[in-house]
C-alpha cells in the first residue's frame, strides 16, 4: 500500500518536471531512431575516392562506392572516415591505397582491385560480426544509463528537502521506498526505450535479427539494470550523481564494446570486462541475433540479475545506514 | 572588481569540488587511454594512430561534457544558498550569470590545456606539433560555447535537475554526430543533416585538418560560427535570467 | 499518571564526542513537555532518536508500551514529527501533501478525505489547499509542514522548534493550536529556543546542556531549584552622591550594580522588603524618579544553570 502511494506521488511530482517527460518521451527517441539509422547506414558500401585524371581504367565494383576526384585529398579525410579509402594513381599506371580508418586486409584488397589483382577476400562495411539489431542496442545502451539517473533524481531531492526524513518517520521502510522508486524508474525508462526500438524494427525490418518479444525482453534487461544503477549510485552518494553516473556509464560503455567490439589482447583487462553486466548484455544481444537460444546464454542473464540485485540491495542497506547515521536529518 | 571577485571566489568553489575536478581531469585521460586501446588494430596506417586520433577527440569530448559543471556552479542547491547574497551586492544581474559561464570556463580550459601539452609532449600524441596552438584555440572556443549552452539553459530551465536532463543530452547528439564514433562519410541523407548541425563536427574536421593537412581553411569560419552560437546563448542568459526567481 | 514515553539512561556517541550522555525521563499522557537548551545541547538528536531517524548508542525507549528498537511500527503509527526544516513539497498543493503524507500511515478512502481537510482547517490552511506552497509565506510553509505532521491523527506529536522564523501571528497560532492538541488529550513534545513559548504552553519541561539533562519539572519547580532573586532596577537623580557600598553591606542584598543613570539592586525573594535600600537612597539625597522590579526568568534560570544565554 505504501508502495503505491509513493509511486502516486513521484507521479504527481513529475507534473513539474516537463523536462524528465521530454527527454524520456522525446529525446530518448529521437537519439534511439537516429542510432537506427546509423545502422542502417553501415552496411552501404566502403567509399573510395580515386585521385586520377584516367577515369575510364577504374573498374567498378559492386562492394565499394568509387568516387572520382582531379585534386588530392588530406590525410584529415580519412581521419574523418568521409572516405575509407584514398588511391593514387602512380606515373607507371599503379595505385597505391592510403587508409586511417581500415585494417590491412581491406587496404590490401582495395589494392589489387585497382592494380587487376585477384581479391582473396570482398569485404563489405560490416566492421566486426555484430548485426544491425546488437550494434542499435550498444548505441543506446549509454543513453538509457544516463536517462536512469535522470528519472531517479527524487530520490536526491527528498534527501535534499528533508521529504526523506518525513516518509521514514512513518511506517514506510527504506526497502519499500526504494522498491517504489526502482517501479517508478523502470516503468518511466522501459516505456518510451521498447516504443522508440519497436519502431526501429518497423523502419528497419527484417535487419533487426530480434522478434518483439526478444526486443522486449533486452529492453526490460537494459532498464532494469540502468535502474538499479542509478539508485545504487543515488545512495551511496551524496551530490554530483549525474555528472559521476555519466562518466562511469561512458567508460563502462566504451570497455564493454557497446559501441565497438574489440578484444585488448590482454587477459586481464579482458576477464574484468568479461565479468562486467553490460558486457554479458552484448553478448547476449549479439548472440540472439545470431538466432542461439536463450537458454544458451543463461549464464548472462544470472550475471545480469545478480548485478541488478546486488547493486539493489547494497542501495538499500546503504540507505538505511544513511537514515541511522542520521545522514537525512 | 566585484566582477572578478565572484569569479575567483566560483573558481575556488570548482577546484574544492572533488567530483568536479576528477571528472574533468580523469575523463578525458581515462577516455584517452581506453579508446587507444580498444581502437589500436583500427587504425592501421603509419599517420594517425589510436591515440594520436583521441587525444584530440576525447578533449573534444570533455569540453563538450563540460554543461553539467557549469550547471552544478550555477544551480546546485549548495551552491546557490550561498550564491543568493551575491545578488544581493550591487552587481548587474548580468555578473551573476556571466560569472558562472567565466569561471567554468577558465577552470576547463587550465585544465584541457595542460592536458593537450602532456598529451603532445610527454605522450608523444600528434596534436601538429607547433600548430597546437590552433588546436587548443578551437578546443577553448568550443569549451566557451558549452559554458554558454548551459548558463542559458540554467537561465530558462533554473533547476540544475532539469538542465542536467536535457542539456547533457543535447551535447552527446552533437558529439554523436561529430565524426568521432560515427565516420563523416557515412551515406545517408538524415545522417548528413545531422552531421551538419552539430558544432562539435567543424571542430573535430578543423582540428584533424590542421593537425594531418597543415589545412587552416575551417579555421576562422569555426571560431566565428562558435562565438556567433556563444553570443546567442548570452543573450538568452540576458532575456530569461530573472533574480527573484533565483533568489527564491 | 500514565507514561507514554520512558527514556532511560540514553546515549548517543558521534565521532569524537557524545552529543547524549545517558539521559533519562518520562513523558506523561496529555502533557505538553517543554525541551529547552542551547544550540548543541543534544535537543534535536535525542528528537531524532525518539523519531527513529537516528540510531542510538546505549539506553532503552519505551514509546506506549513498545521498546523503540524492536516495535518501531506500532510505534511510528501513533507518533507524529514536526521538523525543524520544512519538509514538504513545493511543487504540489497543500492538499497533495498532507494527503501523500497521511497516506503513507495507511490511511485511505473517506477517513483520508476527512483526516486531510481537518489537519489543514485546524492549520488554518483549508481555502489555500489548491495552491502550492511556493506562494506561500513562511508561516505558512510552517502551518502546512505541521497539519503534515498531524493528518494521520497521532497520539504523540513532536515538534522540533516549529515557530523558527516566522511572524507573530503564525506563532500565535501555532501556539494556539498546541493548547487545542492538549485539550483533545494528545501529547506534545516540544524543543524550542524561545522562554515565552514554554511558559505559555508546556506543563513541564526539561533543560538540556552539553548532552545531559540539567534540570526538569515545572517552572515553578525550576525556580525552588535555582537562586529565585528579585532584581528591583531604581531610576535615580544624583546617582553619582550614592555610595552602592553602602547598599551592598545590607544583609539581604546579594549585589548592586551601577550605571551611569541606572541602579540595580539584587536581593533573595526570601528578603524581599526593599524598605530599608530606599531609606538609604533617599538619606544619601537621591530622588527616585522610577522603579522596577523582576523576578528570576526561565532565562535567567537557564543562564544560572548553565552559564550560558539560551541563544547562544
Amino acid at each position: 500500500m505504501s508502495i503505491i502511494n509513493l509511486l502516486k506521488n513521484k507521479i504527481s511530482r513529475m507534473r513539474t518536471r516537463q523536462d524528465m517527460v521530454v527527454s524520456a518521451l522525446i529525446i530518448i527517441p529521437i537519439v534511439i531512431i537516429a542510432a537506427v539509422s546509423f545502422s542502417g547506414s553501415k552496411n552501404s558500401k566502403l567509399s573510395i575516392a580515386v585521385v586520377s585524371d584516367n577515369y575510364n581504367n577504374i573498374q567498378e565494383d559492386n562492394n565499394y562506392k568509387i568516387t572520382v576526384l582531379s585534386q588530392k585529398l588530406g590525410f584529415s579525410d580519412l581521419a574523418l572516415g568521409i572516405y575509407d579509402f584514398v588511391v593514387k594513381e602512380n606515373n607507371d599506371g599503379h595505385y597505391t591505397v592510403e587508409t586511417a580508418l581500415q585494417d590491412n586486409v581491406k587496404k590490401q584488397d582495395v589494392q589489387k582491385l585497382f592494380n587487376n589483382e585477384k581479391i582473396s577476400s570482398q569485404s563489405t562495411k560490416t566492421e566486426s560480426e555484430r548485426g544491425v539489431g546488437s550494434s542499435l542496442l550498444g548505441l543506446i545502451v549509454l543513453f538509457v544509463i544516463i536517462e536512469g539517473t535522470t528519472l531517479t533524481v527524487f530520490f536526491p531531492n527528498d534527501i535534499t528537502f528533508k521529504t526523506l526524513k518525513r516518509i521514514f518517520t512513518s511506517e514506510v521502510s527504506e526497502k519499500s521506498y526504494i522498491i517504489a522508486q526502482f517501479i517508478f524508474t523502470f516503468i518511466g525508462l522501459y516505456v518510451p526505450t521498447f516504443i522508440a526500438v519497436a519502431i526501429s524494427k518497423a523502419i528497419l525490418g527484417n535487419d533487426i535479427g530480434y522478434s518483439t518479444y526478444v526486443i522486449a525482453l533486452l529492453t526490460a534487461v537494459i532498464t532494469g539494470l540502468s535502474t538499479a544503477f542509478a539508485l545504487f549510485m543515488s545512495s551511496i552518494m551524496r551530490d554530483n550523481i549525474q555528472i559521476a553516473s555519466c562518466f562511469i556509464a561512458l567508460i563502462v560503455s566504451l570497455i564493454c564494446g557497446c559501441f565497438y567490439k574489440f578484444n585488448s589482447g590482454i587477459k586481464i583487462i579482458d576477464s574484468i570486462c568479461n565479468l562486467l553486466p553490460i558486457s554479458s548484455y552484448m553478448n547476449i544481444a549479439e548472440g540472439l541475433e545470431k538466432g542461439n537460444s536463450l537458454f544458451q546464454y543463461r549464464l548472462g542473464f544470472l550475471n545480469l540479475a545478480l548485478w541488478t540485485i546486488v547493486m539493489l540491495v547494497i542501495g538499500v542497506l546503504i540507505t538505511h545506514r544513511r537514515l541511522k547515521n542520521g545522514e537525512f536529518n | 572588481m566585484s566582477f572578478v571577485n565572484i569569479v575567483k571566489f566560483d573558481l575556488k568553489n570548482i577546484f574544492k569540488t572533488p567530483m568536479l575536478v576528477i571528472v574533468n581531469t580523469l575523463e578525458p585521460l581515462v577516455l584517452y587511454i581506453i579508446l587507444g586501446v580498444i581502437m589500436k588494430n583500427k587504425f592501421s596506417n603509419k599517420i594517425m594512430s589510436s591515440f594520436d586520433f583521441y587525444a584530440v577527440t576525447t578533449l573534444i569530448i570533455s569540453a563538450t561534457m563540460i554543461v553539467m559543471t557549469t550547471s552544478n556552479i550555477f544551480l546546485d542547491e549548495k551552491v546557490k544558498r550561498g550564491n543568493r547574497r551575491v545578488v544581493y551586492a550591487p552587481i548587474s544581474k548580468g555578473q551573476v550569470y556571466l560569472s558562472k559561464l567565466v569561471s567554468t570556463f577558465i577552470f576547463a580550459i587550465i585544465l584541457f590545456d595542460i592536458l593537450a601539452f602532456i598529451e603532445q609532449y610527454i605522450f608523444k600524441c600528434n596534436f601538429g606539433g607547433k600548430n597546437i596552438i590552433f588546436v587548443i584555440i578551437l578546443i577553448d572556443a568550443l569549451t566557451f560555447f558549452a559554458c554558454s549552452l548551459s548558463t542559458a539553459g540554467c537561465c530558462i530551465l533554473k533547476n540544475e535537475d532539469k538542465v542536467n536532463s536535457i542539456i547533457p543530452l543535447i551535447t552527446s547528439v552533437f558529439l554523436f554526430f561529430s565524426g568521432i564514433f560515427v565516420p563523416l562519410g557515412t551515406d545517408s541523407g538524415i545522417m548528413k543533416v545531422f552531421f551538419s548541425l552539430s558544432p562539435v563536427r567543424y571542430v573535430t574536421e578543423c582540428s584533424m585538418q590542421i593537425i594531418y593537412d597543415n589545412n587552416f581553411a575551417l579555421f576562422y569560419k569555426t571560431i566565428i560560427m562558435l562565438m556567433i552560437l556563444s553570443i546567442i546563448c548570452i543573450l538568452i542568459c540576458k532575456f530569461t535570467f530573472k533574480v527573484e526567481e533565483y533568489v527564491r | 499518571m500514565k507514561d507514554v514515553i520512558i527514556v532511560k539512561n540514553l546515549k548517543k556517541n558521534y565521532i569524537g564526542r557524545q552529543a547524549v550522555k545517558g539521559i533519562s525521563f518520562e513523558v506523561h499522557k496529555g502533557e505538553v513537555l517543554g525541551l529547552l537548551g542551547p544550540n548543541g545541547a543534544g535537543k534535536s538528536t535525542t528528537i531524532n532518536i525518539l523519531a527513529n531517524v537516528l540510531s542510538y548508542d546505549g539506553g532503552t525507549i519505551e514509546v506506549l508500551g513498545h521498546d523503540l528498537s524492536r516495535e518501531t511500527k506500532a510505534i511510528k503509527k501513533e507518533m507524529g514529527i514536526i521538523p525543524q526544516d520544512l519538509a514538504i513539497y513545493e511543487e504540489l498543493s497543500a492538499e497533495e501533501n498532507v494527503r501523500f503524507f497521511a497516506s503513507i500511515y495507511n490511511i485511505k478512502g473517506k477517513e483520508l478525505d476527512k483526516n486531510v481537510k481537518k489537519a489543514l482547517e485546524s492549520v488554518e490552511l483549508y481555502d489555500r489547499r489548491n495552491d502550492k506552497p511556493k506562494t506561500f509565506s513562511g508561516g505558512m510553509k510552517r502551518r502546512l509542514n505541521i497539519a503534515c505532521g498531524i493528518a494521520h491523527n497521532p497520539q504523540i506529536i513532536i515538534m522540533d522548534e516549529p515557530t523558527v522564523g516566522i511572524d507573530p501571528q503564525s506563532r500565535n497560532h501555532i501556539l494556539e493550536f498546541i493548547k487545542t492538541l492538549k485539550a483533545k488529550g494528545i501529547t506534545v513534545i516540544y524543543s524550542t529556543h524561545y522562554m515565552e513559548e514554554i511558559e505559555a504552553v508546556a506543563d513541564r519541561m526539561i533543560v538540556m546542556n552539553e548532552g545531559k539533562i540539567i534540570a526538569e519539572g515545572t517552572k515553578e519547580d525550576l525556580l525552588k531549584k535555582v537562586n529565585n532573586d528579585v532584581t528591583y532596577t531604581f531610576v535615580l537623580t544624583n546617582l553619582d552622591k550614592l555610595d552602592e557600598n553602602l547598599i551592598l553591606n545590607l544583609d539581604k542584598v546579594k549585589k548592586v550594580n551601577k550605571t551611569e543613570d541606572l541602579l540595580e539592586v539584587v536581593v533573595s525573594e526570601t528578603e524581599d522588603d526593599i524598605n530599608e535600600i530606599v531609606s538609604l537612597i533617599l538619606t544619601n539625597n537621591c530622588k527616585i524618579q522610577n522603579m522596577n522590579r523582576k523576578e528570576s526568568s526561565l532565562e535567567d534560570i537557564f543562564l544560572d544553570l548553565t552559564g550560558r544565554s539560551l541563544r547562544d
